[in-house]
C-alpha cells in the first residue's frame, strides 16, 4: 500500500476524475490503456513549471481509485472504452474522450 | 390508399417499435450473459504471479456484484494492468515477488476497489436509464407475449379438443364443464391466457432489461419491477381491460398479480430463450395479419350495422288470433295478451328495430295505423307502467322455433319504456350481465283491470358478457 505518502493527501473520487479526464484528453491522440492514463497522470503532476505550485496529483504509485475513476466516467458518459488487440494479440482496454461532434470539427471550431 | 395510409403508419410504428425493444432486450442479455464480446480468460495460466492475482481478483470480484460482463470486462482489465504494472516494475529492478506485492499493493485493498467500482458502474444515470428501458421493454414484452400467448391458447386449446375426441373415440365420454354458451367458455379462457403470458413476458423483460441498463443483479431490481407489475398489469387485467368473461377466465385474470411477481423472481437470473431472426420475423408478421384482419372484419361490420327490420318479430293484436303468433314462443309465460278491445284501432305496431353497440341493446317499437304514426300517449292512455321485459329464452342453436324458456317464471332485467313520438324505446346492457344469453324481450303494460298483458311478442337474441374481470364479479347475475 502507498497511501500516504510522496505528493498530496488522500486524493477524493472526485478530484481523481478530473485528473483523469485531463490525462485522456491529453492523449487523445492514440486511446490510451489504464496504465498509460496512469503515466500521464503522474507525468503532469511533476511536469510543473518553475516556481509554481505542482499540480496536485496521485500519491507517488497509488492507483487505488485509478480504475473506479475512469469506470465513472465512462458510466457518466464522459468516456468511452472500446477492447483492441495489440499486434501480440492481446487485448487492451482503452479509453477515448466522448465527444458530441468528431474531433476533427471541434478542432475547425476551435481555430 | 390514402384511407390505409393510417393503418400503415401504425403497424410501420407498431413493428419498429417491437424491433426497437427487442434489440434493446437481447442488449442487456449480453451484458447480463457472457457473451461472445466476453474478453477472454482474465489471467492466463503462464503469466507471471497467476496464482497471487487470480485471488485478487476473486476477492475483488466477490464485492463487485455486477452483470456477469462487466465483471468479465473488470477483471481481464485489471489482469492486464498488474501484468503490465510488474513488467515494468521489473524493468525498475524489482525482484519478480516484490513486483507482485507491489503492483497489487498499488491498486489498494481487492475488497475496497470491488466497492468503488461497483459504485462507479451503478451511477444514477444509469439507474434512470434502466427504469425507461424497463419500461420500454415492458411494452413491447406485453405485445409479443400477446401474440405468443394467442398461439400457445391456440395449441393448448387443440390439444385438449385432440384428447377429448381420442378418449370420446374409446368410449370415455367426459362430463361437459364448459356448459352450453357457445364457446363463451372457452373464448374467454382463450382471452384469459394470453393476457397471463403477455403479462409474465413484460414482467420478465423489464427485470432483464433494467438490470442490464442500470448494472445491477436482476434479483435486486425484481423487487422494483414485482411491485409494478403486479399494481399495473393487475389494475389493466381486472378494471380496465374488457373481454369475454367466465368464472373460470376471472379466476385466472385475479392470479394476474402473482404472475406479475412470480415472473420477477423465479429463475430470474437464467437468460432469457434466446429471440432469434424467425421469431422476430414470425411475431411481426403475426401482428401484420392479426392487425389487418381486425380491420377487414371491423370494416366489413360497419357497413353492415345499423338498425334493421326485426325479422323474427311477432306481434299479437289478440290472444285468439294464435295462428299469427306462430311458430309458438311461449310467450303466456310472461303474461296473457292485451284484449283487443283494450286497444285502439293504432295496434298493433308497425314493427320494431334493434342495434347494438357499446352502450348495450337498444330497442325501439314504432306505434302507427295506415299512413300516419299515433302519438304512444293517445293509444296506450289507459295503460300503466308499460315497460320493456327482458327474459331468459331458448338456446338459438337448438331445434326448434326457439322463444322464451319456460323454466323461468320473471324476467331478468327490466326498463321502463321511454316515450318518444311514436316510439317506445329502452336500452338493455346484456353485455354487462353474466348469463344473459340467450335473450327475449317483450313488451308488457299495466291493463285498465290491474293486470299485467303482452304488449308486444318481442323478440330474442345472444349477447355474450363483454367487459372487464371486475365487470362479471360485479354484475348483477
Amino acid at each position: 500500500m502507498n497511501h500516504g505518502d510522496g505528493l498530496g493527501a488522500a486524493p477524493s473520487l472526485a478530484d481523481e476524475r478530473q485528473r483523469v479526464l485531463a490525462a485522456v484528453e491529453d492523449l487523445d491522440g492514440g486511446p490510451p490503456t489504464g496504465p498509460v492514463i496512469f503515466r500521464r497522470m503522474q507525468e503532469r503532476a511533476t511536469d510543473t513549471e518553475a516556481g509554481e505550485r505542482p499540480e496536485a496529483g496521485p500519491n507517488q504509485g497509488d492507483q487505488s481509485l485509478l480504475y473506479p475513476a475512469l469506470h465513472s466516467l465512462e458510466a457518466s458518459w464522459l468516456v468511452h472504452a472500446t477492447w483492441q488487440s495489440d499486434g501480440k494479440g492481446i487485448r487492451h482496454r482503452t479509453y477515448r474522450r466522448r465527444r458530441l461532434l468528431p474531433r476533427r470539427l471541434v478542432g475547425a471550431q476551435r481555430s | 390508399m390514402i384511407a390505409l395510409l393510417p393503418v400503415i403508419v401504425i403497424l410501420g410504428s407498431g413493428v419498429a417499435f417491437l424491433i426497437a425493444s427487442v434489440a434493446l432486450v437481447r442488449r442487456s442479455e449480453r451484458r447480463l450473459s457472457t457473451g461472445p464480446d466476453e474478453p477472454g480468460s482474465s489471467v492466463a495460466p503462464g503469466q507471471t504471479g497467476a496464482p497471487e492475482i487470480s485471488a485478487y481478483l476473486d476477492r475483488m470480484t466477490a464485492e463487485l456484484r455486477l452483470p456477469a460482463a462487466d465483471v468479465a470486462e473488470v477483471r481481464a482489465e485489471l489482469a492486464d494492468h498488474l501484468r503490465d504494472s510488474i513488467a515494468s516494475l521489473e524493468a525498475e529492478g524489482f525482484e519478480t515477488e516484490r513486483a507482485i506485492r507491489e503492483a497489487l499493493g498499488r491498486l489498494g485493498p481487492p475488497a475496497e476497489l470491488g466497492r468503488q467500482l461497483r459504485v462507479a458502474h451503478q451511477s444514477t444515470r444509469r439507474l434512470l436509464a434502466g427504469a425507461g428501458g424497463g419500461v420500454f421493454a415492458a411494452g413491447g414484452g406485453f405485445v409479443l407475449g400477446y401474440l405468443g400467448g394467442i398461439v400457445l391458447a391456440m395449441l393448448g386449446f387443440l390439444a385438449v379438443s385432440a384428447l377429448v375426441a381420442l378418449l370420446a373415440a374409446v368410449g370415455v365420454h367426459l362430463p361437459g364443464i364448459f356448459g352450453d354458451d357457445d364457446g363463451a367458455t372457452v373464448n374467454s379462457l382463450l382471452y384469459a391466457t394470453t393476457i397471463l403470458v403477455a403479462t409474465a413476458v413484460a414482467t420478465r423483460y423489464a427485470v432483464r432489461t433494467s438490470a442490464g441498463l442500470s448494472r445491477r443483479a436482476p434479483r435486486t431490481v425484481a423487487v422494483f419491477w414485482a411491485v409494478a407489475g403486479a399494481l399495473v398489469f393487475g389494475w389493466l387485467a381486472i378494471f380496465e381491460m374488457r373481454g369475454p368473461q367466465s368464472w373460470p377466465s376471472v379466476g385466472l385474470e385475479l392470479c394476474i398479480p402473482v404472475v406479475a411477481v412470480a415472473a420477477a423472481f423465479v429463475r430470474i437470473e437464467r437468460p432469457m430463450p434466446h429471440v432469434g431472426r424467425w421469431a422476430v420475423v414470425v411475431s411481426v408478421v403475426s401482428l401484420v395479419v392479426l392487425v389487418l384482419g381486425v380491420y377487414a372484419v371491423n370494416v366489413s361490420v360497419s357497413s353492415t350495422s345499423g338498425s334493421a327490420p326485426l325479422s323474427s318479430l311477432v306481434v299479437c293484436s289478440a290472444p285468439d288470433q294464435s295462428t299469427s303468433c306462430q311458430p309458438d314462443f311461449h310467450l303466456e309465460t310472461v303474461a296473457p295478451m292485451a284484449p283487443a278491445a283494450w286497444l285502439p284501432e293504432g295496434f298493433p305496431m308497425n314493427g320494431g328495430s334493434n342495434s347494438f353497440g357499446a352502450s348495450g341493446a337498444s330497442f325501439d317499437d314504432q306505434f302507427g295505423s295506415g299512413q300516419s304514426a299515433l302519438s304512444v300517449a293517445a293509444i296506450l292512455s289507459n295503460w300503466t307502467d308499460v315497460r320493456f321485459e327482458a327474459w331468459h329464452a331458448l338456446p338459438m342453436n337448438e331445434p326448434g322455433p326457439g322463444g322464451i324458456d319456460t323454466r323461468y317464471s320473471s324476467p331478468f332485467a327490466v326498463q321502463p319504456a321511454v316515450s318518444s313520438g311514436s316510439h317506445l324505446t329502452a336500452v338493455f346492457h346484456f353485455e354487462r350481465l353474466r348469463d344473459a344469453s340467450p335473450w327475449w324481450v317483450v313488451l308488457t303494460a299495466v291493463g285498465p283491470d290491474g293486470h299485467r298483458y303482452l304488449l308486444d311478442g318481442g323478440q330474442g337474441g345472444s349477447s355474450d358478457f363483454n367487459g372487464s374481470a371486475w365487470d362479471w364479479l360485479t354484475a348483477p347475475q
